[in-house]
């Protein structure tokens, strides 16, 4: 770059991260033309403003280059935003890939880690997303790596293990909305019922419409023949989720147990009355 | 906002499928339970998400310091765990770098002994202190190895003269003449500390000039013993001041150490939070790095992480040693650089 060039980029740089920091990314963005040199910040700057402007696609084209023209370590960060990016866009694989070339310059990373073994458990790869997680060291991410374990384990058909785990978060984190949701997952496909009715009620508790709340309930009281208390929480999953064909179906289902149980006294009866 | 990761978990049987249904044309179905998994990724959604405002004519002094792309070979091992710190969102422009620099301590590979291969910072006017012995100067840089970012990075700290490393052979604080005596140079002070909820009182033993530090870094070399070592940084008053302390459990060829790091805020001490590590063989001296950097704290052992914790409460303030009445510090060579907000 000739010397006359630097201070034009430098300016248009500093102009674009002034207009960012004050929120109007947008504007920084169109303060970006693109350099004749290859400048690793300008194109981690660019993808940090598409990452803000949810251009997620855009943004991972621009840390991908910054990625590229920087060696490992100082690429670190491009690399992580990079894999954030892909993970938003469901490329799982790829951004596994970027964590890990992360991770291989900067091991103690464990929220990189963390990204990682989302991804592996996206690929269905759950013994090594448990590997990975037993690799993360610090006090401040015990609770996502408790539960990124159990997740782990509970896809693994371990279940037992998968449920102290996550009764062991519940500890720290009483109202993790998503571990009571998967823990309700596993109990009804461990049938157990009682746990299953326990924890969806506790979850209601604190998210009083919870569809898997509510979806957890009605499948206990199917499965024990309850169809009054089935038919109430179906009424409540449809008002809340219509698009939920399950609920429709079990809904019409549970009102038909109904329906026939009324019916039934009264045909014995009228069997009665004409003998 | 990310989709919520999940996978649909069929249960082992049909709801409400029993053997008097089985002739019947309707039966209950299943619900699509989810096992998802977005927790794992909200820590990264929240770290994109609190991108702090870049002050872009920030001094050098201010300047934050831990953007990856300012990192040198030689933190390669540092665990760089933010935890949702801005600092590693940040991103300043690469020809801004020499100013975001903060005074950078002597490479791990550095050996007692070594003979100058380089003014480096050695040469800066920041004061250097020596107790017991006679000073030694020491290659603050590795020879032959200063890349163009390196010799940027010195030349803004020399130019903006925030560096303020020091280089104490020995510091031998139960040595109360010695501590005086530094004290009478004006070099270090004593404040005494007793915040609520503290076993007891203690001394805080704080170097003058790191008074108002923001970011930096202490090493030293502790002879691991039953006798209990504390630091401190960001030590604002007797009130206000993060410290470290560590202590052998077990002695012997493995021994065990416990590691404890707690805050005073406010006149009010924090619970303890502590780990046990186990040291390896054959080293009766612990070489102890304190790196302290935006709101991020860690501890290296030997050159490894052995933890790290965040808290953003206090910004400034100095570095030093706690002594317990009956238990002074006992370190050797220490040595500590730091940035200081408006230059030191």
């Amino acid at each position: 770059m000739s010397s006359a060039a630097r201070p034009a980029i430098r300016n248009q740089i500093e102009a674009a991260l002034a207009l960012h920091s004050a929120g109007r990314d947008q504007e920084a963005l169109d303060a970006l033309t693109t350099p004749n040199e290859n400048l690793p910040d300008f194109y981690t700057l660019r993808g940090d403003i598409q990452f803000a402007l949810a251009r997620y696609e855009e943004a991972a084209g621009s840390y991908f280059t910054s990625a590229t023209l920087e060696p490992p370590p100082e690429n670190a960060y491009a690399q992580f935003r990079l894999g954030i990016c892909l993970h938003h866009l469901g490329r799982w694989a790829e951004a596994g890939q970027a964590f890990q070339r992360v991770l291989e310059v900067d091991p103690h990373r464990d929220e990189v880690r963390l990204g990682l073994g989302a991804c592996l458990l996206h690929l269905n790869r759950p013994e090594e997303a448990l590997a990975n997680f037993d690799r993360c060291w610090s006090d401040a991410a015990r609770l996502r790596v408790l539960f990124g374990k159990a997740v782990a384990l509970q896809l693994l058909g371990r279940h037992h293990e998968a449920e102290g785990a996550y009764q062991r978060l519940l500890v720290s984190d009483p109202k993790s909305e998503e571990a009571l949701s998967n823990l309700i997952a596993l109990c009804l496909e461990a049938h157990d019922l009682e746990n299953a009715r326990r924890y969806s009620s506790r979850l209601l508790e604190f998210v009083p419409e919870s569809p898997v709340a509510l979806q957890g309930l009605a499948a206990v009281a199917l499965e024990n023949r309850e169809y009054e208390a089935a038919f109430r929480y179906c009424s409540r999953i449809v008002e809340r989720a219509p698009e939920c064909v399950e609920a429709w179906h079990n809904l019409r289902f549970a009102s038909g147990r109904i329906m026939s149980a009324l019916q039934t006294p009264a045909a014995a009866a009228s069997t009665a009355g004409r003998k | 906002m990310l989709d919520s990761p999940a996978r649909i978990v069929e249960s082992s049987r049909r709801i409400g499928f029993t053997t008097s249904d089985a002739g019947d044309a309707e039966r209950a179905v299943s619900f699509p339970f989810r096992v998802g998994w977005s927790t794992l990724f909200v820590a990264l959604e929240s770290a994109q998400s609190s991108i702090p405002a870049i002050a872009i004519h920030e001094s050098p002094a201010t300047a934050r310091r831990d953007e990856p792309a300012n990192r040198r070979v030689d933190d390669d091992k540092a665990p760089r765990v933010s935890e949702g710190t801005a600092q590693w969102e940040m991103v300043i422009p690469k020809m801004a770098r020499p100013s975001s620099a903060v005074p950078r301590p002597a490479p791990l590979a550095m050996r007692a002994g070594d003979l100058p291969a380089s003014a480096g910072v050695e040469t800066s006017p920041d004061p250097v202190l020596e107790l017991h012995r006679q000073r030694r100067s020491k290659s603050r840089l590795r020879p032959g190895g200063l890349s163009l970012t390196g010799k940027l990075l010195i030349g803004g700290v020399l130019a903006a003269g925030i560096a303020t490393p020091i280089l104490l052979r020995v510091y031998r604080a139960p040595a109360q003449a010695s501590v005086e005596s530094a004290t009478r140079s004006g070099s270090w002070m004593r404040e005494s500390s007793a915040p609520a909820g503290a076993r007891q009182p203690r001394q805080l033993v704080l170097y003058r000039p790191s008074l108002g530090a923001t970011d930096g870094r202490l090493e030293f070399t502790w002879k691991v013993s039953d006798r209990p070592l504390a630091w401190t940084f960001r030590a604002k008053d007797t009130d206000n001041y993060y410290a470290m302390a560590i202590k052998a459990l077990r002695p012997g060829p493995s021994p065990a150490v416990s590691v404890e790091h707690f805050t005073v805020y406010q006149g009010i001490e924090s619970p303890h939070s502590s780990k046990v590590l186990i040291l390896g063989e054959g080293n009766p001296a612990l070489q102890i790095r304190m790196d302290v950097s935006g709101a991020t704290f860690k501890l290296y052992l030997e050159g490894n992480a052995a933890d790290y914790w965040t808290d953003n409460r206090l910004a400034a303030g100095g570095l030093g040693f706690l002594e317990q009445p009956d238990q002074p510090a006992d370190v050797q060579s220490v040595r500590m650089s730091f940035s200081q907000t408006g230059g030191a």
